[in-house]
């Protein structure tokens, strides 16, 4: 990464160069103090922190530094290499575009949640150690809770609960995972884990959590539409991608990934096809692409890995662009219901066009970035051999298409017109919008520039015409399809409504057992209390009673017994805990 | 719409004139895809069994806007 464009200055930066995470939290705390009347001073910190932030990586050298010993323990802050610098850089860029979008809001509160994720989300990816993994992870998951409470109704609220609940039970399985792995192995290094042992699958578990594994998917659906217009942009930057990174450090090869994946690519476009809630959708959809990229950490060859951390580099910015176009949308008509939309292209149409490119990336259209990143995990699944797979994986890019690519876009911006007069996004979103879309663009023509920049070597082109001209039809027969469905009225219409997932189980059988089991030990201790009470009241009388023993007044001398009897009692057992 | 078909419809004749084959990139002519316009045939394929499946789901899971708040 580094040049030589000004080799002074970059020798002087080098001998200070910080662990990223930590410009990031310093900027929080200037940011908190910088309330109120100086609200411009607050815009200009946060806009500088993240290129700040990207000086400061590309004077970083490949390698452990900060470290820091206690006792037996190494841990390390800043862990180089390619890998971690792909995401260091990454998660930069995608800050900045999350800042300069939310740079409006009139809420020093969210703003320095934002920075304190952000950091938490590179201290995650730069940590070289377990521990030291462990805290920015909880750090991700409480900062983080914070943007999804910043919107301030009872429905974030207890979405926001939830979601911390799920995410602080991940941090506890990843410290016993933690732990587990030092007493076998007498490290705490983050390297290749694996699921040999207790410890790796509790790690696993740790990082399935965040990842949005099956059955432990619906944080995603159900905070990211709760949180605020710009929260929900941060949010789909970095707490996934952070998962995805750790699995690919920790669990590259592992086959039970290659089918979590498949499911994962796979269930929740039939959800995303009968959501009302357009942000409910693209979380959907966002489980759908994670999906991929699990499947390519499973698969586990370099073209597969590559492909993986390349997808993932490509996420943060379609589908932060399209949660972005979405924000937009909430911020200006107040609401992203499919069923209450439509025609908002007159009056919003910069707005739409980016939401199209962001379709148009997710899709893996020619020329956008999709294109040149998803089809390197499914070229690695044909080497491997794993055609069923490969064929669920076809069948979920279509559904991609249907769900994100043609329906997001259709019901907000087009579809019937809703006759909703609404201004266009303001500058600052439009101009992070452009960005994000510039770059979908610029990696989709240009892939030479992702391609340089990912760990393992790459040896793939993505523009034959195969490859083309299969997508096209894949892409064209599908947008004809829906097209056909919808004129014929058998796609189903937007409807206001809730979808039963898994989350029903905690949500509702979880909580009506919880009532029941309340209900009934109130039940059964009231009756025990009582009888209970009727019991001990003579014994109680005597004890506590005007006459009783530890109430009566004892003598000074009576005090100094009972005072050496204790110390004595404290000196034997001294004697005995260290004999 | 009738650019949509006219572009569909090329796709399908641009394979038709200049067919393809093998490609290490990312396509391959598995067994079950070997024929012409195979990729067409199944997105086609793929978004209306999505949408049937689809509208399966929805008649099992679809529940009133307040169900979680108490509704049914």
């Amino acid at each position: 990464m580094r040049t030589d464009a000004f080799p002074l200055l970059l020798d002087w930066a080098a001998a200070v160069a910080l662990p990223p995470a930590f410009i990031f939290f310093a900027a929080a705390i200037v940011t908190a103090l910088l309330r109120g009347e100086r609200r411009r001073a607050q815009q200009v910190v946060l806009l500088l922190t993240p290129l700040i932030g990207l000086l400061n990586l590309i004077t970083l050298e490949a390698g452990s530094g900060w470290v820091w010993k206690v006792l037996d323990f190494e841990f390390v802050q800043l862990r180089v290499d390619r890998l971690s610098m792909l995401f260091g850089f990454l998660f930069h860029v995608g800050a900045f575009i999350g800042i300069l979008y939310s740079l409006r809001v009139r809420d020093t509160a969210q703003h320095a949640a934002a920075l304190v994720y952000v950091g938490s989300a590179l201290g995650a990816v730069f940590a070289g150690d377990l521990i030291t993994l462990f805290f920015y992870w909880e750090g991700m998951a409480i900062s983080s809770a914070f943007l999804v409470w910043a919107r301030r109704t009872p429905e974030s609220n207890g979405a926001g609960f939830r979601y911390l609940a799920l995410h602080l039970l991940s941090g506890l399985l990843l410290l016993a995972g933690a732990l587990i792995h030092y007493q076998a192995t007498g490290r705490i290094a983050f390297e290749f884990v694996g699921v040999e042992g207790i410890a790796g699958w509790l790690i696993l578990a740790a990082f399935g959590i965040k990842c949005g594994f099956p059955l432990v998917h619906n944080w995603i659906t159900d905070a990211y539409p709760q949180s605020t217009p710009t929260g929900t942009v941060f949010l789909s930057m970095f707490t996934t991608k952070v998962a995805v990174y750790a699995l690919a450090r920790g669990f590259p090869g592992t086959e039970l990934l290659i089918v979590i994946g498949t499911v994962m690519a796979v269930f929740p476009i039939f959800y995303a096809v009968i959501e009302n809630d357009l942000r409910r959708v693209l979380g959907y959809s966002m489980i759908n692409q994670i999906g991929f990229m699990v499947v390519g950490v499973g698969i586990g060859s370099e073209l597969a890995l590559n492909g993986a951390v390349a997808h993932a580099f490509n996420e943060v910015l379609f589908k932060g662009l399209l949660f972005m176009s979405m924000g937009a949308v909430l911020l200006r008509v107040r609401h992203v219901r499919g069923s209450d939309l439509g025609g908002l292209y007159r009056s919003m149409p910069l707005t739409a066009v980016f939401c199209v490119i962001g379709a148009a990336s997710i899709s893996a259209f020619p020329l956008f970035s999709g294109f040149v990143s998803k089809s390197m995990i499914m070229a690695a699944m044909i080497e491997e051999g794993h055609v069923w797979m490969w064929l669920a994986l076809l069948f979920a890019s279509a559904g991609v298409f249907h769900h994100a690519g043609i329906k997001i876009p259709y019901f907000a911006f087009f579809g019937h017109d809703a006759r909703i007069r609404a201004t266009e996004a303001p500058r600052n979103m439009l101009l992070a919008m452009a960005i994000a879309a510039g770059l979908c663009v610029f990696v989709g023509s240009y892939p030479a520039a992702l391609y340089h920049l990912l760990p393992w070597e790459v040896d793939y082109l993505p523009y034959t015409y195969p490859h083309v001209l299969a997508q096209m039809q894949l892409l064209l027969f599908s947008a004809l399809a829906f097209a056909w469905l919808k004129l014929t009225g058998i796609y189903p219409p937007e409807l206001r409504s809730v979808n039963l997932d898994a989350d029903w189980l905690y949500r509702r059988f979880g909580m009506r057992f919880a009532e029941a089991i309340e209900q009934t030990t109130a039940r059964i201790s009231g009756a025990v209390g009582a009888s209970l009470r009727a019991a001990l009241r003579p014994l109680a009388h005597r004890l506590l009673g005007p006459r009783s023993l530890l109430v009566r007044p004892l003598g000074t001398g009576n005090a100094a017994l009972w005072s050496s009897v204790l110390l004595t009692g404290y000196l034997l057992l001294y004697f005995v805990a260290n004999s | 719409m009738i650019a949509l078909h006219v572009a569909a419809l090329a796709a399908v004749l641009a394979e038709y004139l200049y067919p393809f084959s093998y490609d290490a990139h990312g396509v391959e002519r598995i067994s079950a895809l070997d024929f012409t316009a195979s990729y067409a045939l199944y997105g086609f394929a793929a978004c209306v069994i999505l949408v049937l499946l689809g509208r399966v789901l929805r008649s099992v899971v679809m529940r009133g806007e307040d169900y979680y708040d108490g509704g049914r």
